[in-house]
């Protein structure tokens, strides 16, 4: 077998994996830290001289694992991608996913964030598992993401049912030299039949029988961990450490440096459900005393207390309830100060935050500086009326110098939420704003009820055309997929259309006056009313080459910092307390320009010299 | 080389911390030894806070830094190089370029950015190992803003040979292809500040 050493994330190590396994169809919704995996699939196959699996971005996860299961019904290996909320999407055909198993391998790759860095919520998707009655593997670092991603297809052909890979940013985001083999042609062999006890949850007695051949089937995964080496023991001290995922890695590492490995004795899970119990049990025995060392929630830990209760050990285990802190990501130095029974000393340094932006010439910029004023000229405050945000780059617009959301809160929540506003008899207009991609995904199902039921509310679709936030992936109206495939692109206003609602208008935020009307136009009346403001992505837009950039003229500028004010625009800076251009990050926008009270901004050439 | 070497890179999104870490890891594997990179960035790709960890030996276990334990820290930017203070001690040389980028609050005036030397206060206090380097003037000079990493890193990189120097040079040509010209004349021109 050829081998090669490369140089890889633990998200693009997932996807090496998927195509050694013979993966034949991927699909997902972007989220971070999951996104890398299908962008890098789909990368593989459009330069790799292999016959091509399907890989393309779906409209959510739900949608995308429902391809994926169908697809391993079918006989195909699947592989489905997403965050830690995107499994909460997908939960529905999840739960069902255990009746009605599979045929060829299906992976279901969630990608959790302790910390979190970049989600909604420290979700701990390990609970899955349990609820769904489906194995779940958790790999620790790149090299093992690579190789559980092919044991979890061998796992999941074993048992006839999906398997879930739990990732954390640690594993996903990590970067290593990772030993690689060849990739296989998709792994295809039709096998689809009719079979009702499977796939039809209409029969409620076959249900129930199914549940209990359900349980049988996990109770045989126990042996599969042994085989598939999914377990191991370490070491040979009378401390016990359990631990699983990113964080072995730290455990490891603290004891080396510190001289302890003799002391401690660690089981490393790499299956966290079901339980290996035989093998916890046996460890149990040989130890005194047990540290859980785990990511976000106290899972292992509660699941090894309940399994000394019940074998009547003797044996005192604590983790994440008492050792640790409850809260956020695991350290090194977290880890380190427990295994030496050290207090953690604290290293806060007060220092001014850094938010993320939003970007320079940010089509959002001119959406938020528009219903600021619109709102303005209609007679009320910035902050008197609610804007419900939603998922996505927008949602920057909560920090100055806009601050305008009220809330951000699942995957298009705007409009229901804004929704339950006006139908307690919030007494005031509601506005919510939601991007296209995020709209498609889930906002869709939103605005059909706002329209049925006629509510009074301005929704804001902010059209830049891409899945900014993840890394530019492609929206229902793209033409052409990264790998190839030609596909029929929709039109967001002719959706909304069809969808009911009949108060559209289509404005571009870089032209503030007309947007500042638009707005200030819609705002009371009643009804439902979508403004669609459209504008490519500052970034993309920067890509295809920006001919013009504003300039201030020194002459005529006094200083006065309005420009800066009202746009927040990163490529504006103050050079020894004045305000420039900087002329490499500007795209042309003229938004500045267009509220300069002193007429001082002026558009140029690129690298004219003024 | 010693037995592990680490390194912190610290600083606002679209600064090229990652490309950066990234071309340390291929230098790394192409020279034989374990590698492993982390990140800690906000919720957007550029103008947040950015941190990027890397630690090179023999067997790397975790992608993580210790307490003032890092090698060397690279600081794209003052106030986020104090933002990765924790990891600094005596050892810690710090190649850092002072420019400050402000930050939004700085920018709509609710607050000022922190005195420069105030900031290069707070890094010598833990290390007496600081090198400043102009880097962004010295990218303009060579007509090539994106490329103050680099001579942040042909400067580390003459203080502390922590790898061997041809491998870096592939290394960049590998992950920037048709670009590493201009970042190998950067490079080098920070080996000799």
């Amino acid at each position: 077998m050829h081998h090669s050493k490369l140089v890889l994330m633990g998200n693009e190590a997932i996807a090496y994996g998927a195509l050694t396994a013979g993966v034949a169809v991927a699909s997902g919704y972007p989220g971070t830290p999951s996104s890398e995996v299908l962008d890098t699939l789909l990368e593989l196959i459009a330069s790799e001289e292999v016959s091509r699996p399907y890989v393309e971005w779906a409209v959510n996860e739900r949608v995308a694992f429902e391809i994926c299961l169908g697809a391993s019904l079918a006989g195909a290996r699947s592989l489905v991608t997403m965050k830690g909320p995107g499994l909460n999407v997908a939960s529905d055909p999840l739960l069902s996913s255990a009746y009605s198993g599979v045929e060829a391998g299906m992976l279901i790759l969630v990608a959790d964030d302790p910390g979190p860095h970049t989600t909604q919520t420290e979700q701990d998707s390990r609970w899955y598992g349990e609820l769904a009655k489906l194995p779940v593997i958790e790999p620790s670092d790149p090299q093992e993401a690579y190789e559980y991603t092919i044991v979890g297809y061998e796992l999941s052909e074993e048992i006839k049912m999906p398997v879930i890979m739990r990732t954390t940013t640690r594993v996903n985001h990590t970067v290593s030299d990772v030993e690689v083999r060849e990739f296989k042609d998709p792994s295809y062999t039709p096998s689809f039949s009719k079979n009702p006890k499977r796939y039809i949850r209409a029969v409620m007695a076959l249900n129930r029988e199914r549940h209990g051949e359900v349980l049988e089937t996990l109770d045989s995964v126990e042996p599969l961990a042994e085989k598939f080496r999914l377990c191991r023991v370490e070491g040979s001290g009378e401390v016990g450490i359990v631990c699983s995922g990113a964080v072995y890695n730290y455990v490891l590492e603290v004891l080396e440096k510190n001289g302890l490995l003799y002391k401690y004795k660690i089981l490393k899970l790499g299956l966290i459900h079901p339980l290996p119990r035989k093998t916890v049990a046996e460890f149990l025995k040989e130890v005194s005393n047990v540290i859980v060392v785990e990511e976000i929630d106290p899972y292992l830990e509660i699941k090894l207390k309940a399994l000394a209760h019940d074998a009547e050990l003797d044996v005192k285990i604590a983790g994440r309830q008492e050792l640790f802190p409850r809260v956020g990501e695991l350290t090194l130095d977290d880890v380190e100060s427990v295994l030496l029974s050290e207090k953690p000393n604290s290293h806060k340094v007060n220092l001014p935050s850094r938010p993320p932006p939003l970007c320079p010439g940010c089509p959002h910029i001119g959406t938020y500086m528009g219903l600021r004023m619109g709102i303005s000229r209609a007679g009320y405050r910035w902050g008197e009326i609610p804007i419900m945000g939603d998922i996505g780059c927008y949602a920057l617009g909560l920090n100055p110098p806009f601050e305008a959301i009220w809330t951000e809160h699942s995957m298009g929540a705007s409009i229901s939420m804004a929704m339950g506003l006006k139908v307690a008899g919030y007494p005031k207009p509601v506005v919510a704003v939601i991007g296209d991609s995020t709209f498609y995904h889930s906002g869709i199902t939103s605005l059909i009820e706002a329209v049925h039921k006629n509510v009074d509310l301005l929704v804001v679709i902010m059209d830049n055309s891409t899945v900014a936030m993840t890394g530019h992936q492609p929206t229902p109206e793209y033409e052409e997929s990264v790998s190839g495939r030609r596909m029929k692109p929709l039109s967001l206003e002719k959706v909304v259309r069809g969808l009911g609602a009949e108060k559209i208008v289509v404005a571009d935020p870089y032209k503030y006056k007309d947007f500042v009307e638009t707005v200030r136009e819609l705002i009371n009346q009643p009804g439902l009313k979508v403004i669609i403001s459209k504008r490519a992505c500052a970034i993309l837009a920067k890509k295809t080459g920006v001919g013009q950039v504003c300039w201030i003229d020194p002459e005529k500028c006094t200083n006065c910092l309005a420009c800066v004010k009202t746009t927040g625009c990163p490529a504006l800076t103050l050079l020894e307390k004045r305000v420039d251009i900087i002329e490499s990050e500007c795209v042309g926008c003229t938004l500045c320009m267009q509220v300069c009270p002193y007429n001082a901004i002026l558009v140029k050439k690129r690298g004219e010299v003024k | 080389m010693m037995n592990e070497y680490s390194i912190v890179i610290a600083g606002v999104g679209g600064q090229g911390g990652l490309t950066l870490s990234r071309i340390i890891a291929t230098a790394a594997t192409l020279s034989g030894l374990s590698v492993k990179t982390g990140e800690t960035l906000g919720m957007a790709q550029r103008g947040g806070s950015v941190q990027s960890y890397i630690k090179i030996g023999k067997k790397v276990r975790s992608p993580l830094i210790r307490k003032d334990s890092a090698d060397a820290l690279i600081g794209l930017e003052p106030l986020e190089a104090v933002r990765a203070l924790r990891y600094i001690g005596p050892q810690t040389k710090i190649i850092l370029d002072p420019e400050p980028v402000p930050t939004i609050f700085n920018l709509v005036g609710r607050e000022d950015y922190p005195k420069i030397e105030d900031l290069l206060g707070k890094l010598m206090e833990k290390t007496r190992h600081l090198y400043i380097v102009q880097a962004r003037r010295e990218a303009e000079a060579l007509n090539s803003r994106p490329s103050a990493n680099m001579i942040l890193l042909g400067k580390l990189f003459s203080i502390n040979a922590f790898l061997p120097s041809d491998k870096i040079e592939e290394a960049i040509r590998l992950v920037l292809r048709r670009k590493a010209d201009k970042a190998i004349a950067a490079y080098k021109r920070g080996a000799t500040l």
